[in-house]
């Protein structure tokens, strides 16, 4: 029996470790993260960015670019509606555990179920393409941010809904953890854990996603992005493949919701206008449409590059006035870095830049896509 | 006392509908500003609001600020509007002709940022007084309505009918109509593509102008997201690219969204929070159900 | 093969630039020799997104605050230190503002922010570090759960409310309310306080019917329409500009010659160059700031407290004072007084209890005296009705 169970267990890690060696990128960025703690605090004490803290949001956003990517990148359709389904999954999350006082973990995973839920409810939007769609799921974003708001018997409108349980590891009341190697001083251990647990969850959005576009229905959904008649003739049921994208792409904009709000402890509708949506849009943009690893590179820039610009000062000394306050200029950079990246570098600026420096076996580089080509 | 409540109900309704006319005026001018561009490049305009923010605060900047004569101020506020579309066509347009669909509607998202981020950064307050065209009011038994909507139902008659005979009459107008047919056999006729788009978008960008315009007296940052969305409901609920789409689909959208919240009001005793979701939720029915518009004939689909 | 390279070298690399960041901070090695230790103060507004308006008079009336307290010699020589961050009326970027002030710079108390939901937000992180914060925002559900750590300086939209409601029952007496509200956080916070209160004053809200500002004149026309078919007596506005503005001017244009009772989101000089000769007649609550030279004596402490405030801001910003700069000055006053009674090498928790312990200290907004069970301080008294008469406030009087 014992030989048996190890025999399981063995197989389980050699297809770990096999999935590992086909994603060598994956696994740096996962030793990069699992050390990330122990020298993100003297970067923190030395120049106050708080690269802990601020890696779990990115951690979040990464969640719901990766589905928006999914459903633009792979599938050529474009959403402006992420933003509405992470906010579905931030209520349902919030209200479970809340008011009904659900576990956290089961909060999360009925936002997820909720999200997807919606999804279906509204992938017949899917039958409309290009402007069409986008235009069509600005207007369900704006439907739900309304009716989150006005559903004051369940959302509590404006008030939004705070005191919602944080994050916490699944089964057990432990809330945090030391690190070795840091003074005492220095310990979040609260932080810690969070940091650690929504990154395993990014993790696994990121293999299953990245095995989803390696698998046969990868190939079918970049066949529709190249030609949706052509895709039919070869075979691809078109629409149902779009549908199960779309569906997918919600679900982790409902996982990314639903950890947002236990994160945050507060919520209000107004976290989830259309900027958000455009916000995740720009993540996956930056990152370029069809490469997961964007995501995360297109979420760390967008949640870093105010504290950066913040923290200018900091490195130069006497920094005009008007560099401090980035909230001026703001939506200029994003509206900049939308219509540049437009122009000079459709594929987004990860794959832009690597291409420009002609660094083939650079590990923004989605392995996938190249894969697919050779 | 249901029928009590039907009856005030129907003795608003001159007014619902006077209000909606003006709200839809304005919506018909924006939808049209969707269309031309539309037909002639193939780009939805995602930008197309912030041209009407760009109306509304710059004939704040001239009339008030500078303190010019009205009349001039407005039309050099249509001028400087027209002057930003154009220079949106060159600059960001036209690098992106060949561009797919979903980079082109990422680079209008983009421009309607960067536009609002302008307008916030030159214009920070919540809203600006621009004069109106005349003070006071007309009131007939049941409706009263600005003198100010006199104005704006006249500009709207008056632009759709240089716009229908721009497109009918002239040669740049027919020129852009065969664009929107095909502009690969346009091109092969001799038309000017390029130069066609860069009109599309000068003309739409003074439609959009006018359209802040009449929309101000109070003009803000702010109601570009607002305008935009309502004037793309406008044009879908229409039939996209369709002029009269245009006036159809503003009217329909501008008497709904006044006659609902009435009827909400009113009749149910609902509280009507829900009223800035009413061009939404036709938006989405609309697309779903008959995404050719109310009058289009064309399919969306094109292979 | 290449791959194994790669990975060598970017382990390497990573490996370097960690070990770089890990490096100790250099710098910040001088000393001053010849001032004492100074006194952090953590400070989160505002200063874009939706509640800019409020960010940019609290950020300058607290850097004017402390300036002159420093130039006069601080606290026993003490300066004053603050540190202001921008949350762009997000709660998520506030959260992090709270939490870099408090681990990084060590700060003895905090101030903001200037909407509810960033209040919030700040409020979870300064209950967990255990440090006072002193909120200007006045949404009523600040004060949920537990409120140990937080104390609040504008008035609440419970007490305008129920200003508003005393006005209408006693100088008014009428008692059928049309309730006007924006449908943003501000208006409906409002709209809850007049609903539930207004049976305490023998009124009865007839019709409710929230608006978006960026309506245009028509669309509050139909507002208009909708609630002059349940009959009212009286029409009560609830939200910031410009859509009162519109609506004002709308209800004069329509010859509706209800009262209008506005909020306190219209006590600024904005509503009335936006709505012109309709904001005429208009009455709304206000702290006794915006008209202090009208109602209150001179000499008296309130007056020369607001009178020094309204004339150093003239004089460094050349704008007149508004009532959320006033939230800005009170704030940093009420913690600036309790540093001076506590002493000045004092720990959160102390002052946290000194400023539980504040007893009649006048602000600008009114007379402030904070208790274990109150942390608002402020009651309906601090308010006034303000009418406007050609263009310009008036007391409110019979």
């Amino acid at each position: 029996m014992a030989g048996e169970k190890g025999g399981k267990e063995a197989a389980a890690g050699s297809r770990f470790l096999a999935l590992l060696k086909r994603n060598r990128a994956l696994l740096i960025f996962f030793l990069f993260i699992l050390v990330m703690p122990l020298w993100a605090e003297n970067v923190y004490k030395t120049i106050s960015l708080d690269f802990v803290f601020i890696m779990r949001l990115v951690g979040v956003y990464t969640i719901a670019a990766v589905g928006l990517n999914l459903l633009m990148g792979y599938a050529g359709q474009v959403s402006l509606g992420q933003g509405a389904f992470f906010g579905i999954g931030a209520y349902t999350s919030a209200l479970l555990t809340l008011k009904a006082g659900f576990p956290v973990w089961v909060g999360i995973a009925l936002a997820i179920a909720v999200s997807a839920l919606f999804g279906i409810l509204v992938a017949p939007v899917l039958r409309l393409k290009g402007h069409y769609l986008a235009m069509a799921t600005l207007g369900l974003a704006i439907i739900v941010f309304v009716f989150l708001r006005e559903m004051t018997w369940l959302t509590e409108g404006n008030f939004g809904l705070s005191g919602i349980p944080s994050l916490n590891l699944p089964f057990t009341s432990i809330t945090g953890f030391d690190l070795p190697f840091i003074k005492d001083k220095a310990q979040r251990p609260e932080l810690y854990l969070q940091f650690y647990l929504i990154w395993i969850i990014v993790f696994a959005a990121l293999i299953l996603c990245s095995n989803l576009v390696r698998s046969r229905v990868g190939r079918s959904m970049r066949a529709l992005h190249q030609s949706e008649v052509a895709a039919e003739a070869m075979g691809v049921n078109v629409s149902a493949q779009k549908i199960k994208v779309f569906v997918l792409s919600a679900a982790l904009g409902g996982l990314a919701g639903g950890i947002y709000a236990n994160l945050q402890g507060y919520i209000d509708p107004n976290m989830f206008t259309i900027t958000l949506s455009i916000s995740v849009l720009t993540m996956v943009v930056i990152g370029g449409m069809e490469s997961i690893w964007g995501a995360v590179a297109g979420a760390a820039v967008i949640t870093f590059l105010p504290k950066m610009v913040e923290a200018i000062p900091k490195w130069v000394g006497d920094a005009p006035k008007w560099l401090e306050r980035y909230s001026n200029y703001e939506g200029i950079v994003f509206g900049l870095i939308l219509v540049l990246t437009m122009i000079f570098m459709p594929s987004g600026i990860t794959k832009g830049l690597s291409d420009l420096v002609r660094l083939r076996r650079s590990p923004f580089v989605n392995p996938f896509r190249r894969k697919a080509v050779e | 006392m249901p029928l009590g409540s039907i009856v005030d109900f129907l003795g608003n309704c001159p007014q619902y509908i006077a209000n909606g006319l003006a709200n839809g005026c304005i919506y018909i001018l924006v939808a049209m500003g969707f269309n031309i561009i539309f037909n002639s490049t193939g780009i939805i305009n995602f930008a197309q609001g912030e041209f009407c923010m760009f109306g509304g605060l710059f004939a704040f900047t001239f009339g008030v600020t500078l303190g010019l004569p009205l009349p001039v101020a407005i039309i050099l506020a249509i001028l400087a509007t027209a002057i930003i579309g154009a220079l949106m066509e060159r600059l960001m347009i036209y690098p992106l002709r060949n561009a797919s669909v979903i980079t082109a509607i990422i680079a209008t998202v983009g421009a309607s940022i960067l536009f609002k981020a302008l307008g916030r950064m030159f214009w920070p307050k919540e809203a600006y007084k621009v004069p109106e065209f005349s003070t006071g009011n007309i009131t007939i038994p049941g409706v009263t309505v600005s003198r100010q909507f006199l104005w704006v139902l006249g500009l709207t008659v008056v632009s759709v009918l240089l716009v229908y005979l721009f497109f009918n009459r002239t040669r740049a107008g027919r020129a852009m109509r065969a664009c929107s047919i095909n502009r690969q056999a346009a091109s092969l006729v001799g038309i000017n593509v390029s130069r066609m788009s860069l009109y599309s978008f000068l003309l739409a960008a003074t439609l959009g102008g006018i359209a802040g315009l009449i929309n101000a007296p109070y003009a803000s940052y702010s109601i570009g997201l607002f305008l935009g969305i309502k004037g793309f409901t406008a044009a879908v609920v229409g039939g996209l690219g369709n002029t009269f789409g245009a006036v159809t689909g503003g009217l329909v959208l501008g008497l709904l969204e006044e006659l609902i919240p009435g009827f909400l009001t009113v009749v149910l005793g609902v509280s009507t929070g829900y009223k800035d979701a009413v061009a939404a939720l036709l938006l989405v029915t609309v697309l779903l159900l008959r995404p050719q518009g109310l009058i289009g004939k064309g399919v969306v689909e094109k292979v | 093969m290449r791959g194994k390279r790669t990975l060598l070298i970017i382990a390497v690399a990573a490996f370097v630039f960690s070990a770089l960041l890990a490096l100790p901070g250099c710098g910040d090695g001088e000393t001053e020799t010849d001032s004492k230790e100074p006194i952090k103060v953590g400070v989160v507004l505002s200063e874009s997104g939706a509640n800019e308006p409020l960010g940019k008079p609290e950020r300058n009336s607290i850097e004017l605050y402390v300036d002159r307290l420093n130039d006069a010699g601080g606290i026993d020589g003490h300066m004053i230190e603050v540190i202001i961050k921008d949350d762009q009326s997000d709660a998520n970027k506030a959260q992090q503002a709270a939490v870099e002030l408090l681990q990084q710079e060590e700060v003895v108390a905090l101030i903001g922010s200037s909407g509810t939901g960033t209040t919030i937000a700040m409020k979870q992180e300064a209950t967990k570090a255990r440090v006072p914060m002193v909120t200007m925002a006045a949404g009523a559900n600040i004060m949920d759960g537990d409120f140990t750590w937080i104390f609040r300086t504008p008035p609440t939209a419970t007490e305008a409310g129920k200003k508003v409601l005393e006005y209408v029952s006693e100088e008014l007496g009428v008692k059928r309310i049309a309730l006007l509200y924006d449908t943003n956080a501000f208006g409906t916070d409002g709209k809850a306080v007049v609903e539930s209160e207004a049976a305490d004053y023998g009124l009865d809200v007839v019709v409710s019917e929230g608006y978006v500002t960026d309506e245009s004149e028509e669309g509050m026309d139909t507002h208009l329409t909708n609630i002059m078919t349940a009959d009212p007596e009286v029409v009560v506005v609830w939200g910031t500009n410009p859509g009162p503005a519109k609506i004002a001017k709308r209800m004069r244009d329509k010859g509706i010659d209800l009262p209008y009772v506005g909020s306190h989101g219209i006590a600024n000089q904005a509503f009335i160059e936006l709505a012109g000769d309709a904001a005429n007649g208009v009455v709304f609550p206000a702290g006794k700031m915006l008209i202090f030279e009208l109602i209150l004596e001179p000499g008296s402490e309130e007056y020369e407290f607001i009178k020094d405030y309204s004339d150093a801001y003239f004089e460094e910003y050349g704008e007149h004072i508004d009532t959320f700069g006033g939230h800005g000055w009170d704030a940093i006053t009420i913690i600036v007084e309790a540093l001076k009674r506590a002493g000045t090498d004092v720990t959160p928790e102390e002052l946290r209890d000194e400023i539980e312990a504040t007893e009649g200290l006048v602000g600008t907004a009114g007379i402030f005296t904070y208790s274990p069970t109150d942390h608002n301080g402020l009651s309906p008294d601090d308010l006034t009705m303000v009418e406007i008469v050609d263009s310009k406030w008036e007391h409110y009087s019979k």
